[in-house]
Order: C-alpha cells, then structure tokens, then sequence
C-alpha cells in the first residue's frame, strides 16, 4: 500500500516534470548571425540572419528592426518571424563601423549575460554597415557559415590574429590590454577582410591594414602561418612562409622606468623567389632583411599604438607578470614615451622541394 | 553503542570514494570567482593552503574516533552529558541536513538560469529528493554505492577541460606570491565550502571494517579533491583576465561554453545534466548522516527520521526563492562548516586530550 503511494508520487512528479518549453528544432528560427548598426538618438539597427536549409543550397533571410537595446530588439523581431527567434547558434555577430566608433560594450553585453550563447562565436567590425553585408549572399552554406569560415581558416592558418567573443571581452575586461577585431568589407558579391579595427575601451580608433597585418599578427599572437613578400633588390622579390613564431617581451629598469624589449623570433619556408633562381648562399641575407624589416615595420606599428595610447599588444599585461606590485595607472601614465626595442631573430629552414 | 552487523560494513578503500564525491558538489561550479576576489592570481596557493589544513583536521578527526572507539555521537555524551550532548548533537543534525538542502537548491538555481527558466523549484526538488528518499532508505551500503558510481561516471568532464587550453595563458600566473599572506588565507577560509564533505566521517565510521586503516585512504581522497581543485583554478585563472573572472558567477560553466564538438553545440548543457549525478551522492549522504543522528537523539527509526528531514528540506528549498537567498544559504553553511571543522573540532580534540590523560592519571 504505501509502496503504491510512493510510486504514485514518483509518476505524478516525474510527468510534471516534463511539462517545460520544449524547442524543437523544426519549430524554430534559428538566428546563425546579427548585424548590428547606428541608428542615430542612441538606438541601434538590427539585423538578424536566419538560414532556410534547402535540398540543393541554404538560403538567408533577413529581420531589421531598430530598437533602443539588443533585447528590445530582438523582442521587436519576434514580432517578424512566424517562428520564434533562438540565438542559441549564433556563429558571427558584425558591428558597423559608426557603431563601432561610438563604442560596441553595450551591445555585447546581452551576448556575454545570455547562457545559451557561446563564447567561441566570432565578432567584427564591418566597413559600411553590417545591415549591407548581411544582405547580401555568398557561398552555398549561408552566410553565417560563409563569414565564420572566412574568419576561421584566415585566424588558423594566415595572418589575423585569434579572436572571438571570449578573447574580445578577455581583453575589454583587462586593465593592461586592448581589444582588436578583424575589419571587413563587402565588395559586390564577395567579402574580404580589409585589416584589424583596433579598439581604445569599446571604441574602435584605428585601422591596421592589410599589409601590417602579418606584423600584427607577429606581435599580438604566438603562431602563425601568414606568407610574407620582401623586396630585396627592385626587381628581386621572395616569399617566406611563416612556420613558427615565437615571441618574448621583457622589461628592464625599474618599475618606474621600465625599458621594454620584445623579441621576435620566425621560422620560414621559402616559397617564391624571383626572377633569378635561389642559392643558398644567399639566405644570410635574406634572413638579414627580413629581421630588418620586421623590426622597422613592428615597430612603427607600436609607435603608432603608443600615440594612440592604446596596448593591443597587451604590454601592461605582461609588465604585470613581470614586476611584483604592479600599478597600471602608473605604468599607462608613461606609455606614450615608454622605450620600445625590438629585435628579431629569422631562420629560413628550407626552400620547398627544389633548391 | 548500536551493534552494526557485519554485513553492513563496508571496506576501508572505499572511504576514499565516498569523501571525493561528498566533496565535490556544486561548489566547483563557481568558487574562483569567490576565491579570486581576495587573492587574485594567487588563489590557486589558496587552494592548497585550504588542502593542507583540511588533512589537519581530518587527521584529528581520525585521532578523536580512535579515542573514541570510532563512536562520534556517544562521544558526545560522554563528554557533554546526556542533555548537553543532545543538543549538540541536534545542532550538527541540522548541519548535515542543511548540507543537502544548500546543495540542491544552489543546483536547481543553475538549472534555471541556464537551461530551464520556467522549471519550477518544488518539481525538481520532490522529483530528486523522492530519488535520494529511494536510495537513502535502503542503507548505509546502497548510499557508499551511489558515491562509487557518481565519481567514476563524470569522471570524463574532466578531459572537456582540455578544450580550453588554446585560450590558456599561465603567464597571467606570475609573479608568484604577489599578494600578501592574510588575503591568500582569507581566500583559502572562502575555499570552505568547496572543500566541505569530509567530516562525514565522523558519522559512518562505524561502518567501516578495520576503521582505523581507512585513514590512507581518507587522505587520499582529500589530496586528489585538492589537486583537481588546484588544476581547475590554474586553468581559470589562465582563461580568464581578472576583472573578467571576477563577472562570471559560474566560471566553471563558463569555460564549457568554449568546448565545440561536432554534434552538440552547446556542451555546458550535458555538463549540467551530468552534475545531477556528482551532487546526488551529496545529498544523500547528508540525509543519511542527519537521519542517523537523529535515531541517537529520539527514540525514532531511522527511515521515519529520513522521511521527516527530506520532509523538512524540500519545505526549505521551496521557501528560498531567488539568487540572493540562495547566495545567503551558501555564506551561512560555508561559515558554520568553518567553525565546525577548524574551530569545534580541534575543541574536541583537547577535551579528548585531556578525559585520556586524566584517566590515564588515575
């Protein structure tokens, strides 16, 4: 009798149980993308990719709405949709370039507090406006899949440093670095990605081209695969596969009066030379030139950070894990003059299969 | 004393399951954040400091049960007298009890800010607490075998760490020691009710053969909680910058959300649902230990008692309803598990100290 009553309780709670929201997935809308833009009056623009799966291709549809915040608006959109809206698969989220400037951490911050949002989704700055971009369409898979793609191989095996939602806010959060993003721009049918949008707080004030990009990517990243062609002579070009990188920042002085050395060391592959064939009794040369021009154009870059007082570098980080009792206040006070000195170490280990 | 047959008993290297999957619970979920507030990068010295002083005690609780012939409740009144020792004895029923109600009502909250917002607290609550009545009432050996299997089933998250890796700076570690001593203890005191589980002991070690042998084994236990304890804090504090840590109430969930595998988008969700088995053992065990107590203290059977505290505990979680309750349970058991580990157990230990030299005297 009372092991009928325990079961009878054991049912009634285990059916109760089952009554929550379920989301089944040929129910929803899922949201693979949103594009976020000025709107003036400190609203914002909104666009939200959806992906319509097809037999032969994908296909995407796109919600605008503006709106006053990130959820407001993405309540605005459900009003759009015949289905509800998840944001459970976002791949990418784009900001405009206006947004970007004025500055994007309250529109980040929905992402960051949502548990269902992951933090490995990449995130962008877009020249002209996300709304543009989105409307637009490439590749066969969507273009979610198309831009997280296009962003994926460039960060794997080129020259744009790693980024997503996680390290973006790693860096906003941190007192001794400054977040950067990857920059884009949509070209007619194509998207290319047009340098890094560097950020001062949460507002983008400077732009790394294209052609800094592999120096960049040197500076701020530990690895990478990015091709590099040095101009040895006027007529005289090489191409040198970036194999493995290393780099060490290290302080001297005080911590009043710290001197800042980064070395940069590269292993590389030969991949191109022209127009005369390569003989290995030039290569101490060429890793001679290389270091030259590694150390001018790095830095040139960090000058540039400096005057900008920005660290996309994340120098004050690593000055923390240098000095015992370290103040970012003080150390940030004297940045713009800080002495920089680079120096850079280029093996070339091997001239593909011919010699 | 009560005869506990022999059949009952269970061996002594199972001591070392039962106090690694009592210690942990939910506390992993999230206690970085807390522990990094004071000390910072060096929170992971904490952890150890926090390791260290439990193998203190759980060697003087060892030492007081062998004293005391192995009987921890007839310890106390014979120390206390019958009343005195009653009360006292009340006051660590509701310790033990309050351990499963902290447990499960800080789960369900996880469950409802990140899976099931419109779950509600009563469902999941009778559902669970109907599931450890279920193991609970079927003896000490059923509840040592739920622990058995709740460690080695999740076992596997702990390689979904690895995933998180790549994000991993261990630079952000240095300088060691940068921040001074009292804050690195201060954060190893927060580490309490993380570490919190061990002094179960105190109530089952009659049930052990050979109780005495199981110390290596206790210890053992104690030292891979802290170890993994310590690996989990490095790894946090490598992947998250400080300020950053210090936003995230669930820094452990936080970290799974960067595991991307090719057929589950979002693998925090399994490793919530799998937390349901590593704080199951927790909440029975602390039935179990309150529910014991209680058969020493009332003429009551025990599964009468069990059915009156599971009673009482779903009553109570029903009645915390929001976050802020549910941080204020955890503070309060986290200070009362302090006091009662480093403060009531060495007190014992003395007066034990001094009950032996006195009759040795005589």
């Amino acid at each position: 009798m009372k092991r009928t009553a325990l079961l009878w309780i054991a049912l009634v709670a285990a059916l109760l149980s089952g009554c929550l929201r379920k989301e089944i997935l040929d129910d929803i809308s899922i949201e693979s993308a949103i594009g976020l833009d000025d709107a003036g009056a400190s609203k914002i623009r909104g666009t939200v990719l959806i992906p319509i799966y097809k037999k032969e291709e994908t296909t995407n549809k796109t919600l605008t709405s503006v709106s006053i915040s990130v959820n407001d608006l993405l309540e605005e959109l459900q009003h759009q949709a015949s289905e509800p809206l998840v944001n459970g698969s976002i791949e990418i989220l784009l900001y405009g370039k206006r947004l970007a400037e004025k500055g994007i951490f309250p529109f980040v911050d929905h992402f960051h507090r949502d548990a269902s949002i992951g933090t490995g989704l990449y995130l962008a700055v877009v020249d002209g406006t996300a709304e543009r971009l989105l409307k637009g369409h490439y590749g066969r898979q969507g273009n979610a899949i198309y831009l997280s793609n296009l962003l994926k191989h460039n960060i794997e095996q080129r020259d744009i440093p790693k980024t997503n939602l996680h390290l973006f806010l790693k860096a906003y959060y941190a007192d001794g670095q400054d977040p950067f993003l990857p920059y884009i721009r949509r070209a007619g049918k194509n998207v290319y990605i047009q340098g890094i949008a560097l950020f001062r707080g949460d507002r983008v004030v400077d732009y790394i081209q294209r052609n800094d990009l592999f120096f960049f990517k040197i500076l701020t990243d530990a690895y990478t695969e990015g091709t590099h062609t040095l101009r040895i002579d006027h007529n005289l070009y090489i191409s040198i596969k970036n194999i493995a990188t290393s780099r060490n920042i290290s302080f001297s002085g005080s911590q009043t009066q710290p001197h800042v050395h980064i070395h940069l060391s590269l292993e590389g592959v030969v991949r191109e030379y022209k127009p005369t064939p390569f003989s290995p009794s030039i290569r101490p040369l060429i890793e001679r030139q290389f270091e030259k021009e590694i150390k001018k154009k790095t830095s040139e870059l960090i000058k540039r950070f400096q005057q900008q007082q920005i660290d996309p570098i994340g120098i004050g980080e690593w000055a923390k894990s240098h000095y015992r009792r370290f103040r970012y206040r003080d150390f940030y006070r004297r940045y713009r003059d800080l002495p920089v000195h680079v120096t850079a170490d280029v093996r070339i280990r091997d001239t593909g299969i011919i010699e | 004393m009560s005869l506990i047959t022999e059949r009952s008993k269970i061996s002594p290297f199972m001591v070392f399951y039962i106090i690694m999957s009592m210690q942990i619970g939910v506390g992993v979920l999230g206690f970085q954040r807390i522990i990094a507030q004071t000390a910072g990068h060096d929170a992971w010295i904490s952890v150890l400091v926090a390791g260290a002083g439990g193998h203190l005690i759980l060697a003087l609780m060892y030492w007081i049960l062998q004293k005391a012939n192995g009987d921890f409740i007839h310890l106390h009144h014979q120390l206390f007298g019958r009343w005195l020792g009653n009360v006292l004895l009340l006051a660590l029923t509701i310790y033990f009890a309050s351990m499963s109600f902290v447990v499960l009502r800080t789960y369900i909250e996880v469950i409802q800010v990140w899976m099931f917002p419109d779950l509600r607290t009563w469902e999941f609550a009778l559902a669970f607490l109907l599931l450890c009545l279920y193991i609970t009432r079927n003896g000490f050996r059923v509840v040592v075998g739920v622990c058995f299997f709740c460690l080695i089933i999740p076992f596997y998250l702990l390689f979904t760490f690895g995933s998180v890796l790549e994000y991993t700076n261990f630079r952000q570690l240095l300088p060691v020691l940068d921040h001074p001593l009292p804050s690195i203890l201060k954060a190893a005191k927060e580490m309490t009710l993380t570490m919190l589980g061990y002094e179960t002991i105190l109530l089952f070690y009659p049930f052990l053969k050979n109780g005495q042998q199981s110390s290596k084994w206790g210890h053992a236990a104690l030292l891979s909680t802290t170890l993994f304890y310590t690996l989990l804090t490095v790894l946090t504090l490598a992947y998250f910058s400080e300020k950053q840590l210090q936003r995230q109430v669930w820094a452990t969930l936080t970290m799974w959300k960067m595991v991307e595998m090719p057929f589950i988008e979002r693998f925090e969700y399994i490793g919530i649902a799998n937390w349901l088995l590593v704080i199951l053992p927790n909440v029975c065990l602390g039935l179990w230990c309150s529910s014991r107590l209680c058969t020493h203290i009332f003429p009551i059977q025990q599964k009468y008692a069990l059915l009156v505290i599971t009673c009482i505990c779903f009553a109570a979680i029903i009645a915390v309803q929001d976050r802020t309750g549910v941080n204020t349970i955890n503070e309060v058991i986290s200070k009362v598990g302090f006091y009662f580990l480093y403060a009531w157990i060495p007190f014992l230990a003395i007066l034990t100290y001094v009950r032996t030299k006195r009759r040795d005297a005589q």
